[in-house]
C-alpha cells in the first residue's frame, strides 16, 4: 500500500519537475514520430524487395516495431533516468541518503523519477501495435492477454539487465558509458529474431534476450504462441530479476565495507 | 540511548601496481593492506545529549558516524541504538535517525524544497496533519517560508542548507548525525543553524552527534566532547572539564602607569599576544605562571591581572599532539 | 602558413593526449557506428533467398562494411562540444587564444579520427578473411572514392558545426540534432542503399545533403554508380559543401556578436 502511494508521489513529483521543460515535450514527440517514420520507411523499402522477412509480413513487422517503441519509451522515460543516476549516487556519495531511508533501496533508485516527456515512444508504440492488429483483423482476446503478459515480462527483463549493468557502478564508479552498448544491442529488437544468423540468435535469446523483449511478445500478439515459449519467457524474466536483486545485495555489501 | 562496545573497523585496501601489467598481476595475486580506521571505541550516550565529535581528517570520524547509522558494518564490536542494531536497517530504526552531510545535498536540484519534502512525507509515512504541523514548525524556526517553493537551484547556499535541514528532520528523528552541517556558510548563517539545532534538541529531546571544523559550533552546542585520533577515542568527557587539559594560560595585565615592557625580562612567556603602554597579553605555560607573575609584580606597577584558560580550539591540537607523542613512545 | 600548420599539429597533439585519457569512453561511443549491422543482417537474410536488384548477400556485406568505415570517419563530438562551449561559456577560453577557435574544433576532429582506426581495421580484416573483400579497387575508382570521402568529411563537419552554433540562440540544439539524425537514419543510405528505394524517391533524396555523407562514397567504393552518376554526384556534393561552409561562417560571426553581448 505504502509503495503504491510512493509511486503516485514519485510520478506527481516528476511531472512537476518536468513542467519546467514543457517545450521539450513537443520536441520529443516530434523526434519520436520522425524516428518511427524512419524505421517504418526502412522496412517499407525492404518490403519493396521482399514479401516477408524472416517469415514475417509487413504488417506483422509493424506490430513488432510497435512493441520495440513501447519498450524504448519505457527505457527512456523510466529506466535510464533512474538507473543512469546510480553512478552519480555512488560517485557523489548521495547513495548514503538513499540507504538511510526506511524503504527498499532498490525500489527507490529504480522508480524515483520518470521523464514524462520522453514517453512519446510509448504512445507511438501502442498506436503501431493497434494499427498493425487492426490491419491484420486480429483481435483474439487470448492472444491479447498473453501478449500483454509477455510485455510485462519483457519490461522486467530489460529493467533487470539495465540494473545489473548499472550496479557495476559500485565497483567501477563511472559506468554510464555502458548504456551506449545496451542501447545499441536493443536496436536489434526492431526485427524478428529469425533474420539473424544462429550465433546471434543464441546471444539474443539467452545472454541479452532481446528476443524475449520484442519478438516473442509480438508473435504472441499476432497469434503465434506456444506454451513452451511462455514458460521460457517467465523463467528468463525470473532469472534476470533474481540476478538483479542478488547483484544489488552484493553491491551494497561491497559498498558498506568500502572506505568512506 | 546509544551504547557502543569495542567498536572496530579494519579496511582491507587492495594494493595494485600501476599500469596494465599491474592490473593483470592483481587478477592472480592480490596484496592487501589493512587500515585500522577505528580501534576499540566504547561509549554510551543518553537521550538528549549533544556530543561534539572532533578529530583530524582521516582520524575515523566519518567511519564511526557511518557505522552508527548502519551504512558501514563494524569489523567487530557492537552498536545498540534504542535497542536496535543499526546494520539490520529496521524500518523503525531508520525512521528514528537522520544524517546531514554538509558537503552532500539530497534535495533535488530541479524541484522546490517543498516538492522534495512531499516525497519524504510518503517515504516516512507521515500523516497529512502531522506533516503540516511539523513543516510549519520547521519553516518558522528556520525562517524559510518564502524559499520553500522556489527551485532549489535558485537558492543561496545558506537557504539551501536550511532547506536540507528541514527535509532531513521532517520525520522528527530523535537521533541526529550531523557531519559538518555549517561548512561553507557565513558566520551569521552558522549562528542561525546553531540556534536551530539547539532549539530542535530542546523541543524533541533529540540526541545529536555533531562533527564540525568550526569549534564555535561545538562549544556553543555540546555539553560533551569526544575526540578521536588515529581511530582511538582519546577524550570523552564534559566540555568544561576539557579546559583543565590546557597546558598554557592566557594572562592579561593592566598597568597603573605608562610602561615600557622590557621583553628580555619575560623569559617565561611562550607568546606575546598584545602589548602597548598600558596592557600586556601573553600566553604562559602553566608551570611558569607563578614565576612569571612574580617577575611582573616585582618589576612593574600592576593595576589588574586576569588569568584565563585558553580557548578550546587551542587546547585540542595540544591534546592530540600530546597523545601522539605518548603513543609513539609506547610503540618504540 | 608554415607557422599555422605547426600550431595546428601542436593543437592536435595536445587534443590527442587529452582524448587518450578518455579512450575507453570514446571507443564505447564509437560502437554506435556499428549500428548499421542491424539492418545488414536483415538485408542479407532477404538476399539469401533471391538477389535484390543484382545484390547478393556478399554484396550487402561489402556495402555495409563500407558504410561502417565511412561512418566512423564522419563521427565527431563537435556538435555537443560546441553546445556546451557556448552555453556554459567555455568558448571564452578558446576565444582568448591567438588562433580562430574553428581550428581547435578541427584539431579535435583530426585527433579523434585516430581513435577510429581499430574500427576500420578490424571490420575490414574480418570481411577480408571470412567473406572476401569485393570493393572496386582500381586506381581511378579509389581516387574518386577519396575525393568523395573528403567532400563527405568537410560536409559533415560544417553541417555539425553549423548546427552546434544554434546554441548561440537556443538551448534546444541537441534535440534539433536528433531530428537530423532520424532523417539521416533513412536518407543517408546507412541502413538501406538508396538505390533500393522507389525511383521517384531516389531522385528527391539524391538532391538532399544526406546521401553525400555516407551513401555516395560507399556506392563509389562498391562500384554501384555509373560515371555520369558519379559526376553529377560530385556536383551536388560539393555544392552542399559550399553551402554549409558559408552557413557556418554566417552563423559563426552572427553568433559571436551575440555571445559577446551576453557577456558569458
Amino acid at each position: 500500500m505504502m509503495y503504491f502511494n510512493l509511486i503516485y508521489v514519485f510520478i506527481k513529483n516528476s511531472i512537476q519537475e518536468e513542467l519546467e521543460y514543457r517545450f521539450d515535450f513537443f520536441m520529443n514527440f516530434f523526434n519520436a514520430v520522425i524516428s518511427s517514420l524512419a524505421s517504418l520507411a526502412v522496412i517499407y523499402v525492404m518490403f519493396q524487395n521482399a514479401n516477408e522477412i524472416g517469415g514475417w509480413t509487413f504488417t506483422e513487422v509493424v506490430v513488432l516495431i510497435g512493441i520495440f517503441r513501447l519498450i524504448r519509451g519505457i527505457v527512456d522515460s523510466i529506466i535510464i533516468p533512474n538507473l543512469g543516476q546510480l553512478s552519480e549516487h555512488v560517485r557523489q556519495g548521495t547513495m548514503d541518503f538513499i540507504l538511510l531511508k526506511p524503504i527498499n533501496a532498490q525500489f527507490y533508485v529504480s522508480l524515483r523519477r520518470c521523464r514524462v516527456w520522453d514517453a512519446s515512444n510509448i504512445l507511438i508504440g501502442f498506436f503501431l501495435v493497434f494499427v498493425g492488429l487492426f490491419k491484420l483483423k486480429l483481435f483474439l482476446l487470448f492472444s491479447f492477454i498473453l501478449g500483454s503478459f509477455l510485455i510485462v515480462l519483457s519490461i522486467i527483463i530489460i529493467y533487470s539487465i539495465w540494473f545489473i549493468i548499472m550496479s557495476l557502478a559500485f565497483w567501477f564508479i563511472d559506468v554510464r558509458n555502458l548504456q551506449t552498448i545496451l542501447n545499441m544491442l536493443m536496436e536489434f529488437g526492431q526485427f524478428p529474431l529469425s533474420v539473424y544468423p544462429s550465433g546471434l540468435r543464441f546471444l539474443f535469446s539467452f545472454i541479452f534476450p532481446i528476443a524475449f523483449i520484442t519478438t516473442i511478445p509480438a508473435s504472441a500478439l499476432i497469434g503465434n504462441f506456444s506454451i513452451h515459449l511462455l514458460g521460457l519467457a517467465g523463467l528468463i524474466a525470473l532469472i534476470f530479476f533474481i540476478s538483479s536483486v542478488a547483484i544489488w545485495r552484493m553491491a551494497l555489501r561491497n559498498y558498506s565495507s568500502a572506505s568512506s | 540511548m546509544i551504547s557502543v562496545n569495542n567498536l572496530n573497523k579494519i579496511y582491507k585496501v587492495h594494493e595494485k601496481e600501476p599500469g596494465f601489467i599491474g592490473s593483470v598481476k592483481s587478477l592472480f595475486k592480490r596484496e592487501y593492506n589493512s587500515i585500522h580506521a577505528v580501534k576499540d571505541i566504547s561509549f554510551e550516550i543518553e537521550q538528549g545529549e549533544i556530543i561534539g565529535f572532533i578529530g583530524n581528517n582521516g582520524a575515523g570520524k566519518t567511519t564511526t558516524l557511518k557505522m552508527l547509522s548502519g551504512l558501514l558494518y563494524p569489523t567487530y564490536g557492537s552498536i545498540l541504538i534504542n535497542g536496535n542494531i543499526p546494520q539490520k536497517r529496521k524500518k523503525q530504526f531508520l525512521k528514528d535517525i537522520t544524517m546531514i552531510m554538509g558537503q552532500k545535498q539530497q534535495l533535488s536540484w530541479d524541484l522546490s524544497a517543498h516538492d522534495s519534502l512531499l516525497v519524504n512525507q510518503a517515504v516516512y509515512e507521515i500523516p497529512n496533519d502531522v506533516f503540516k504541523r511539523r513543516l510549519r514548525f520547521l519553516s518558522e524556526l528556520l525562517n524559510i517560508e518564502k524559499v520553500l517553493n522556489k527551485q532549489v537551484r535558485k537558492l543561496s547556499l545558506g537557504e539551501r542548507m536550511k532547506c536540507e535541514l528541514a527535509s532531513a528532520l521532517i520525520h522528527e528523528p530523535s537521533i541526529l548525525f550531523l557531519d559538518e552541517p555549517t561548512i561553507g556558510l557565513d558566520s551569521s548563517m552558522q549562528k542561525t543553524v546553531r540556534r536551530f539545532i539547539k532549539e530542535y534538541n530542546e523541543k524533541v529531546n533529540a540526541t545529536i552527534i555533531l562533527t564540525s571544523h568550526y569549534m564555535k559550533d561545538i562549544t556553543t552546542l555540546s555539553d560533551r566532547l569526544m575526540i578521536i585520533e588515529q581511530g582511538s577515542l582519546i577524550y570523552d568527557n564534559s566540555i568544561q572539564l576539557f579546559g583543565d587539559y590546557g597546558q598554557k594560560k592566557e594572562i592579561t595585565i593592566l598597568f597603573q602607569t605608562e610602561t615600557k615592557v622590557d621583553k628580555s625580562n619575560l623569559f617565561d612567556v611562550s607568546e606575546v599576544v598584545y602589548v602597548d603602554d598600558y596592557k600586556l597579553k601573553v600566553i604562559v605555560s602553566k608551570k611558569n605562571v607563578a614565576s612569571f607573575l612574580a617577575t611582573v609584580i616585582d618589576n612593574y606597577e600592576v593595576k589588574d591581572i586576569n588569568i584565563n584558560e585558553q580557548p578550546i580550539e587551542k587546547i585540542i591540537p595540544q591534546y592530540i599532539t600530546k597523545y601522539r607523542k605518548e603513543n609513539d613512545q609506547v610503540i618504540l | 602558413m608554415k607557422k599555422f600548420f605547426i600550431k595546428l599539429i601542436k593543437m592536435t597533439q595536445s587534443m590527442f593526449t587529452l582524448q587518450m585519457t578518455y579512450r575507453i569512453g570514446i571507443w564505447i561511443w564509437m560502437l554506435n557506428g556499428l549500428l548499421p549491422l542491424v539492418t545488414m543482417f536483415v538485408w542479407i537474410n532477404i538476399a539469401n533467398e533471391n538477389p535484390l536488384s543484382g545484390r547478393t548477400s556478399s554484396d550487402f556485406i561489402n556495402y555495409f562494411l563500407a558504410v561502417i568505415v565511412v561512418g566512423q570517419l564522419m563521427a565527431s563530438p563537435i556538435l555537443s562540444r560546441l553546445d556546451s562551449d557556448i552555453r556554459y561559456g567555455y568558448m571564452s577560453n578558446k576565444l582568448l587564444l591567438p588562433i580562430n577557435p574553428y581550428w581547435s574544433y578541427v584539431s579535435e576532429k583530426i585527433s579523434i579520427t585516430f581513435f577510429a582506426i581499430p574500427f576500420l581495421v578490424i571490420p575490414i580484416a574480418i570481411v577480408y578473411f571470412f567473406f572476401g573483400l569485393d570493393w572496386k579497387m582500381d586506381l581511378f575508382n579509389v581516387s574518386l572514392f577519396f575525393i568523395s570521402l573528403i567532400g563527405s568529411i568537410i560536409l559533415q563537419f560544417h553541417r555539425q558545426f553549423s548546427m552546434g552554433l544554434i546554441s548561440f540562440w537556443s538551448d534546444k540544439t541537441l534535440a534539433t540534432s536528433r531530428v537530423w539524425e532520424s532523417l539521416n537514419y533513412i536518407l543517408s543510405g546507412a541502413f538501406a542503399p538508396i538505390d533500393m528505394f522507389p525511383l521517384y524517391l531516389q531522385k528527391i533524396i539524391l538532391l538532399s545533403p544526406f546521401p553525400y555523407v555516407i551513401y555516395f562514397p560507399v556506392a563509389i567504393l562498391n562500384g554501384n554508380l555509373s560515371n555520369s552518376e558519379v559526376f553529377l554526384g560530385f556536383f551536388i556534393q560539393y555544392s552542399w559543401v559550399i553551402i554549409f561552409v558559408f552557413l557556418y561562417r554566417f552563423l559563426w560571426y552572427r553568433g559571436l556578436k551575440r555571445y559577446g553581448a551576453v557577456g558569458a
